[in-house]
């Protein structure tokens, strides 16, 4: 009966013998837009706006308005690995915030994207 | 399991935009921006992808597995097209699934190991090669950046620009 035990409880030791894994890497530029910022429409200019969020990652000519694109991607991997069963999440986050000025080089409009869950 | 999610797209209600100021304040910025010659476009895509796997321990090789697997893309994808003066032109989302194949591999029975080809989603996005792209000597280069510079495609998620 010791025996039956003792085996019984070895199967469950093993079965849940576990590593974790988990890595995440950054790249694109870095994401001063979710940190308290005063954009106005008709009011910041392009200036004040790459003072504050630094070089975009894309700059395009749209009509007679100049956008700036930033894009940070974000790629968090996550892994629990058992014996009879593993699993892996891996989640790319591309945060952006997106910018239009007129001819003027005054904000007409910018947003950021929205996100499922919070970014640091 | 293996599971992937790249980017996310908002489930929003149906809606009609009268001009982009519209389209940013209700979805945000989106993920990609496309300039035509009398026209912008913004898309917004998401991918999950899901990747159920077997493993098969192999007698007498106690450290290694034989995987089996398959994987499903579920998009995610809204499509707004504007005139330059950003009133909208057309608009269109839409959701769908396919198949990614399957396949199998061999490896350490402690490593997940990915049995279907999904390089196609690990290639950097367009924007994040913008300026890399504008440091390169034209005529040294193979392929052309201009697509990338001036932003003539979309550059969605899995397809390679």
């Amino acid at each position: 009966m010791k025996k039956v035990y003792q085996t019984i409880i070895t199967m469950l030791l093993i079965s849940f013998l576990a590593a974790c894994v988990h890595y995440s890497r950054d790249s694109g530029v870095e994401n001063l837009w979710r940190q308290p910022q005063a954009f106005t429409s008709g009011i910041t200019t392009s200036k004040q706006v790459l003072a504050a969020l630094g070089p975009p990652s894309q700059v395009l000519t749209v009509g007679h308005q100049t956008v700036y694109y930033y894009l940070k991607e974000q790629v968090t991997r996550e892994g629990l690995l058992l014996l009879i069963y593993n699993e892996t999440t891996e989640v790319s986050v591309f945060d952006r915030a997106i910018f239009f000025f007129n001819e003027q080089g005054l904000l007409a409009d910018f947003s950021y994207s929205k996100m499922a869950t919070p970014v640091e | 399991m293996v599971k992937r999610q790249y980017g996310y797209v908002e489930a929003i209600e149906s809606f009609l935009p009268r001009d982009y100021h519209e389209v940013l304040q209700q979805i945000g910025a989106p993920d990609s921006v496309a300039v035509l010659n009398d026209a912008f476009i913004f898309a917004y895509h998401s991918v999950s992808i899901d990747e159920p796997q077997l493993g098969l321990a192999i007698p007498a090789f106690d450290l290694f597995k034989f995987t089996l697997g398959s994987a499903t893309a579920t998009h995610n994808y809204h499509f707004y097209a504007f005139t330059l003066h950003g009133d909208i032109i057309n608009l269109q989302k839409t959701h769908w699934q396919n198949s990614l194949g399957e396949s199998s591999s061999f490896g350490l029975i402690f490593v997940v190991e990915e049995t279907v080809d999904l390089e196609s989603f690990e290639v950097p996005r367009a924007t994040n090669l913008w300026g890399q792209s504008l440091l390169l000597e034209t005529n040294l280069i193979e392929f052309s950046f201009e697509d990338i510079i001036l932003a003539k495609r979309l550059d969605l998620i899995g397809q390679d620009y």
